[in-house]
Protein backbone atom coordinates (compact mmCIF):
# COMPACT_ATOMS: atom_id res chain seq x y z
CA UNK A 1 0.00 0.00 0.00
CA UNK A 2 1.30 3.44 -0.96
CA UNK A 3 2.31 5.85 1.75
CA UNK A 4 0.28 8.86 0.66
CA UNK A 5 1.82 11.11 3.28
CA UNK A 6 5.28 10.29 1.96
CA UNK A 7 4.21 11.00 -1.62
CA UNK A 8 2.59 14.24 -0.54
CA UNK A 9 5.73 15.34 1.28
CA UNK A 10 7.84 14.49 -1.79
CA UNK A 11 5.48 16.51 -4.00
CA UNK A 12 5.42 19.40 -1.51
CA UNK A 13 9.19 19.82 -1.58
CA UNK A 14 9.69 18.84 -5.23
CA UNK A 15 7.24 21.51 -6.43
CA UNK A 16 8.84 24.45 -8.29
CA UNK A 17 12.40 23.13 -8.13
CA UNK A 18 14.46 23.70 -11.27
CA UNK A 19 13.96 20.20 -12.62
CA UNK A 20 10.24 20.07 -11.85
CA UNK A 21 9.88 23.31 -13.83
CA UNK A 22 11.97 21.97 -16.68
CA UNK A 23 9.97 18.76 -16.87
CA UNK A 24 6.65 20.58 -16.64
CA UNK A 25 5.40 18.56 -13.67
CA UNK A 26 4.58 21.41 -11.30
CA UNK A 27 0.86 21.24 -12.06
CA UNK A 28 0.76 17.53 -11.25
CA UNK A 29 2.63 18.01 -7.96
CA UNK A 30 0.49 20.99 -6.96
CA UNK A 31 -2.80 19.16 -7.60
CA UNK A 32 -1.66 16.22 -5.54
CA UNK A 33 -0.58 18.33 -2.56
CA UNK A 34 -3.67 20.54 -2.55
CA UNK A 35 -6.43 18.19 -3.73
CA UNK A 36 -4.92 14.73 -3.43
CA UNK A 37 -5.62 14.18 -7.13
CA UNK A 38 -3.56 12.19 -9.65
CA UNK A 39 -1.84 9.58 -7.51
CA UNK A 40 -0.39 7.57 -10.39
CA UNK A 41 0.88 10.49 -12.42
CA UNK A 42 2.33 12.11 -9.30
CA UNK A 43 4.28 8.98 -8.45
CA UNK A 44 5.50 8.72 -12.04
CA UNK A 45 6.55 12.40 -12.04
CA UNK A 46 8.34 12.14 -8.70
CA UNK A 47 10.32 9.14 -9.91
CA UNK A 48 11.89 11.37 -12.57
CA UNK A 49 13.48 13.66 -10.00
CA UNK A 50 16.93 12.78 -8.67
CA UNK A 51 15.51 12.94 -5.14
CA UNK A 52 13.87 9.58 -5.88
CA UNK A 53 17.30 7.94 -6.10
CA UNK A 54 18.13 9.27 -2.66
CA UNK A 55 14.81 7.93 -1.32
CA UNK A 56 15.67 4.50 -2.77
CA UNK A 57 19.06 4.59 -1.11
CA UNK A 58 17.69 5.58 2.30
CA UNK A 59 14.88 3.01 2.04
CA UNK A 60 17.30 0.21 1.13
CA UNK A 61 19.67 1.15 3.95
CA UNK A 62 16.89 0.96 6.57
CA UNK A 63 15.04 -1.96 5.02
CA UNK A 64 11.93 -0.01 4.03
CA UNK A 65 10.13 -1.45 1.05
CA UNK A 66 8.62 1.81 -0.17
CA UNK A 67 11.03 4.60 -1.24
CA UNK A 68 8.13 7.02 -0.71
CA UNK A 69 7.72 5.96 2.90
CA UNK A 70 7.18 9.21 4.83
CA UNK A 71 10.13 8.47 7.14
CA UNK A 72 12.41 8.13 4.11
CA UNK A 73 11.17 11.26 2.34
CA UNK A 74 11.37 13.24 5.58
CA UNK A 75 14.96 12.08 6.16
CA UNK A 76 16.01 13.43 2.77
CA UNK A 77 14.30 16.83 2.88
CA UNK A 78 14.53 18.03 6.45
CA UNK A 79 16.20 15.16 8.30
CA UNK A 80 15.09 12.78 11.03
CA UNK A 81 16.58 9.78 12.79
CA UNK A 82 16.80 7.88 9.50
CA UNK A 83 19.21 10.39 8.06
CA UNK A 84 22.62 8.72 8.29
CA UNK A 85 25.91 8.81 6.52
CA UNK A 86 25.93 5.74 4.28
CA UNK A 87 29.40 4.28 4.10
CA UNK A 88 30.48 2.69 0.84
CA UNK A 89 33.71 1.31 -0.43
CA UNK A 90 35.98 4.33 -1.08
CA UNK A 91 33.60 6.94 0.18
CA UNK A 92 30.27 7.71 1.71
CA UNK A 93 26.95 9.24 0.82
CA UNK A 94 24.98 11.70 2.87
CA UNK A 95 21.44 11.62 1.46
CA UNK A 96 20.30 14.98 2.76
CA UNK A 97 19.02 17.60 0.35
CA UNK A 98 20.95 20.50 1.85
CA UNK A 99 24.14 18.47 1.47
CA UNK A 100 23.57 17.01 -2.00
CA UNK A 101 23.14 20.47 -3.58
CA UNK A 102 26.53 21.74 -2.40
CA UNK A 103 28.51 19.87 -5.04
CA UNK A 104 27.19 22.14 -7.77
CA UNK A 105 28.80 25.26 -6.33
CA UNK A 106 32.17 23.59 -6.44
CA UNK A 107 31.75 21.98 -9.84
CA UNK A 108 29.90 24.52 -11.96
CA UNK A 109 30.43 27.73 -10.01
CA UNK A 110 26.68 27.91 -9.58
CA UNK A 111 25.74 31.22 -7.98
CA UNK A 112 25.55 31.25 -4.20
CA UNK A 113 22.13 32.89 -4.41
CA UNK A 114 20.82 29.92 -6.44
CA UNK A 115 22.12 27.42 -3.89
CA UNK A 116 20.48 29.51 -1.18
CA UNK A 117 17.17 29.33 -3.05
CA UNK A 118 17.56 25.61 -3.54
CA UNK A 119 18.37 24.77 0.07
CA UNK A 120 15.52 24.07 2.47
CA UNK A 121 15.61 27.14 4.68
CA UNK A 122 14.04 27.80 8.03
CA UNK A 123 12.34 31.15 8.45
CA UNK A 124 10.48 32.85 11.23
CA UNK A 125 7.41 34.81 10.17
CA UNK A 126 7.62 38.52 10.97
CA UNK A 127 4.50 39.57 9.09
CA UNK A 128 1.81 38.20 6.80
CA UNK A 129 0.89 40.41 3.86
CA UNK A 130 -1.83 38.99 1.61
CA UNK A 131 -0.32 36.04 -0.24
CA UNK A 132 3.17 36.95 0.96
CA UNK A 133 5.10 36.39 4.15
CA UNK A 134 7.92 38.51 5.47
CA UNK A 135 10.37 36.15 7.14
CA UNK A 136 13.78 36.32 8.69
CA UNK A 137 16.21 33.53 8.01
CA UNK A 138 19.89 32.64 8.02
CA UNK A 139 21.23 32.95 4.46
CA UNK A 140 24.06 30.94 3.02
CA UNK A 141 27.23 33.03 2.80
CA UNK A 142 30.78 32.50 1.62
CA UNK A 143 33.66 33.22 3.97
CA UNK A 144 37.38 32.60 3.49
CA UNK A 145 36.86 29.31 5.37
CA UNK A 146 34.15 28.24 2.90
CA UNK A 147 30.36 28.17 2.77
CA UNK A 148 28.41 28.64 5.99
CA UNK A 149 25.10 29.80 7.34
CA UNK A 150 25.30 33.45 8.33
CA UNK A 151 25.45 34.35 12.00
CA UNK A 152 22.99 37.16 11.24
CA UNK A 153 19.48 37.04 9.84
CA UNK A 154 18.11 38.62 6.71
CA UNK A 155 14.56 39.64 5.95
CA UNK A 156 12.92 38.52 2.76
CA UNK A 157 9.54 38.17 1.14
CA UNK A 158 8.34 34.70 0.26
CA UNK A 159 5.07 33.29 -1.04
CA UNK A 160 2.67 31.83 1.51
CA UNK A 161 2.47 28.89 -0.85
CA UNK A 162 1.14 25.78 0.81
CA UNK A 163 0.50 27.40 4.18
CA UNK A 164 -2.98 28.66 4.71
CA UNK A 165 -2.92 29.22 8.45
CA UNK A 166 0.25 30.99 9.37
CA UNK A 167 0.93 33.76 11.83
CA UNK A 168 3.63 36.03 13.14
CA UNK A 169 6.25 34.12 15.12
CA UNK A 170 5.67 30.77 13.33
CA UNK A 171 8.67 28.79 12.15
CA UNK A 172 8.34 27.60 8.57
CA UNK A 173 10.43 25.93 5.90
CA UNK A 174 10.78 27.50 2.48
CA UNK A 175 12.35 26.47 -0.81
CA UNK A 176 12.62 28.61 -3.97
CA UNK A 177 10.82 31.45 -2.21
CA UNK A 178 7.72 29.39 -1.40
CA UNK A 179 6.66 28.39 2.13
CA UNK A 180 6.30 24.62 2.48
CA UNK A 181 5.60 23.56 6.07
CA UNK A 182 5.19 24.90 9.56
CA UNK A 183 7.66 23.54 12.11
CA UNK A 184 8.12 23.63 15.83
CA UNK A 185 11.02 25.64 17.20
CA UNK A 186 12.83 22.37 18.01
CA UNK A 187 12.35 21.03 14.45
CA UNK A 188 13.49 24.35 13.02
CA UNK A 189 16.60 24.27 15.18
CA UNK A 190 17.33 20.67 14.07
CA UNK A 191 17.10 21.57 10.40
CA UNK A 192 19.40 24.55 10.96
CA UNK A 193 21.87 22.26 12.78
CA UNK A 194 21.77 19.58 10.06
CA UNK A 195 22.37 22.21 7.40
CA UNK A 196 25.32 23.59 9.33
CA UNK A 197 26.68 20.05 9.79
CA UNK A 198 26.31 19.47 6.04
CA UNK A 199 28.33 22.59 5.30
CA UNK A 200 31.02 21.51 7.75
CA UNK A 201 31.13 18.05 6.18
CA UNK A 202 31.39 19.58 2.72
CA UNK A 203 34.27 21.81 3.84
CA UNK A 204 36.04 18.80 5.32
CA UNK A 205 35.70 16.91 2.02
CA UNK A 206 37.08 19.80 0.02
CA UNK A 207 40.03 20.55 2.34
CA UNK B 1 17.68 17.24 -5.93
CA UNK B 2 17.41 20.42 -7.69
CA UNK B 3 21.06 21.05 -8.33
CA UNK B 4 22.98 17.98 -9.36
CA UNK B 5 25.57 18.41 -12.07
CA UNK B 6 25.69 16.05 -15.06
CA UNK B 7 28.91 14.46 -16.31
CA UNK B 8 29.84 12.31 -19.31
CA UNK B 9 31.42 8.90 -18.72
CA UNK B 10 34.74 8.57 -20.54
CA UNK B 11 36.05 5.31 -19.15
CA UNK B 12 34.78 2.62 -16.78
CA UNK B 13 37.04 0.53 -14.64
CA UNK B 14 35.24 -1.79 -12.22
CA UNK B 15 33.29 0.27 -9.72
CA UNK B 16 35.03 3.45 -10.80
CA UNK B 17 34.58 5.65 -13.82
CA UNK B 18 36.37 8.60 -15.31
CA UNK B 19 34.00 11.39 -16.23
CA UNK B 20 34.10 14.74 -17.94
CA UNK B 21 32.68 17.45 -15.71
CA UNK B 22 32.37 20.59 -17.79
CA UNK B 23 35.75 19.90 -19.38
CA UNK B 24 37.44 18.72 -16.19
CA UNK B 25 38.23 15.01 -15.81
CA UNK B 26 37.44 13.34 -12.51
CA UNK B 27 37.12 9.85 -11.10
CA UNK B 28 33.75 8.91 -9.66
CA UNK B 29 32.30 5.93 -7.89
CA UNK B 30 29.67 3.92 -9.75
CA UNK B 31 28.66 1.38 -7.14
CA UNK B 32 25.09 2.64 -7.12
CA UNK B 33 24.30 2.40 -10.82
CA UNK B 34 25.82 0.55 -13.75
CA UNK B 35 27.32 2.92 -16.32
CA UNK B 36 29.15 2.59 -19.62
CA UNK B 37 31.33 4.81 -21.76
CA UNK B 38 29.30 7.60 -23.34
CA UNK B 39 26.57 7.63 -20.67
CA UNK B 40 25.57 10.87 -19.00
CA UNK B 41 25.18 10.68 -15.24
CA UNK B 42 24.19 12.94 -12.38
CA UNK B 43 26.89 12.95 -9.73
CA UNK B 44 26.72 13.79 -6.06
CA UNK B 45 29.63 13.69 -3.66
CA UNK B 46 31.68 11.61 -6.08
CA UNK B 47 28.95 9.01 -6.71
CA UNK B 48 26.96 8.54 -9.91
CA UNK B 49 23.34 8.62 -8.74
CA UNK B 50 21.27 8.66 -11.93
CA UNK B 51 21.71 8.05 -15.65
CA UNK B 52 20.23 10.70 -17.91
CA UNK B 53 20.03 11.22 -21.66
CA UNK B 54 22.43 13.50 -23.54
CA UNK B 55 19.52 15.84 -24.21
CA UNK B 56 18.67 16.05 -20.51
CA UNK B 57 22.31 16.67 -19.59
CA UNK B 58 22.57 19.56 -22.07
CA UNK B 59 19.29 21.00 -20.82
CA UNK B 60 20.40 20.90 -17.16
CA UNK B 61 23.69 22.55 -18.00
CA UNK B 62 21.85 25.21 -19.96
CA UNK B 63 19.51 25.89 -17.03
CA UNK B 64 22.40 26.15 -14.59
CA UNK B 65 24.23 28.52 -16.92
CA UNK B 66 21.16 30.72 -17.27
CA UNK B 67 20.55 30.78 -13.53
CA UNK B 68 24.10 31.88 -12.68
Amino acid sequence: MKDLKGLKLAALYGYECLMAKKMGINGILFSFVIKGEGLEETEKALKKLVAFHWYKLIAAYHGFEDPFDRRVVRAYWTGNRYLRRIEKEKGFLFPFHNFTILDSIHRSKTALSLIDECKISVGQVLETRGEDLIVEYYPLIKRSSGLCLADFTEKRVIKKGFLKQVQKGDFITFHYGIARERMSKVQARSLWRRTQDSLDLFKELRS
Amino acid sequence: MCLTIPAKVIKVSGAEAEVDFLGKKEKINCQLIRVKKGDYVMVSNGFAVKKISRKEAKEILRILKEEK
